[in-house]
């Protein structure tokens, strides 16, 4: 079953509209894909100028790192550390923005490397099979 | 060739509210919009296409002054480097893909 809003909003930190991610189709303990029409939102919080920047998929792929993370401390039982963004690598863009996009995004991030500590994911944003943004992201825990 | 312009991310920025509550930090995704833009500033032909790499060394306070610096990367017409500095301190560094056309 899904795992909606509401649950993901138990997973991370970001809140109010910055939570991008509307829910988790499927997740197991290497990978994750998330779901989310909010990059047609007028009133995403990313908008410069009206419009979504294809930048923003890094936060959208950066979401549903820590929401992977979030799942994978509950499931053993441990609380999550707060994390921030520290890297990004080898990130393409293949459109200039996304609020124009009429489907929902598809956002996958497969953990490539680190348990507790760092962890590096590379990320897939897309809609409808059609590849929008993808990148390896360093997610490290806040000391 | 170089190009230096300073920027801050007004307290009021939409993200911040939910990034997080109580502890508002810069979301590293603004501040690459805004070296994006600064870039768009520099060279209003070129296009960003990706990024090769950026590290997100300190983090970025609402309304702290920051410096966005872009230097031409050497031997190559399609890569840019840059930093964001607060006083003398490098915050962000990377490099950028760019091209000349659209994309």
């Amino acid at each position: 079953m899904p795992i909606d809003k509401a649950e993901i909003r138990t997973l991370i930190p970001h809140a109010g509209l910055m939570c991008l991610l509307d829910s988790v189709l499927t997740w197991d303990d290497e990978s994750i894909v998330c779901t989310s029409e909010t990059h047609r939102d007028p009133a995403n919080p990313l908008r410069r100028d009206g419009q979504l920047s294809a930048l923003h998929a890094f936060e959208y792929g950066a979401q549903a790192a820590a929401v992977h993370g979030g799942l994978r401390a509950r499931s053993a039982g441990v609380a999550a550390p707060l994390c921030y963004l520290a890297a990004l690598r080898n990130a393409h863009l293949q459109v200039t923005r996304l609020d124009d996009i009429a489907s929902p995004l598809e956002v996958r991030a497969q953990r490539l490397f680190g348990g507790a500590g760092n962890v590096i994911y590379e990320c897939h944003v897309s809609a409808v099979d059609a590849l929008l943004a993808n990148g390896r992201i360093t997610i490290v825990p806040r000391t | 060739m170089s190009f230096e312009i300073c920027r801050a991310i007004r307290a009021d920025h939409p993200s911040l509210a939910g990034h997080f509550p109580g502890a508002p930090i810069v979301p590293g995704v603004v501040i690459l919009d805004e070296v994006a833009a600064a870039l768009a500033e520099w060279r209003k032909d070129c296009q960003l296409t990706g990024i090769r790499a950026v590290k997100f060394v300190l983090p970025l306070k609402p309304e702290q002054p920051f410096t966005i610096c872009f230097t031409a990367a050497k031997g190559t017409e399609t890569q840019v480097d840059f930093c964001c500095r607060v006083e003398c301190r490098i915050i962000v560094e990377g490099r950028l893909e760019i091209s000349s056309g659209g994309v």
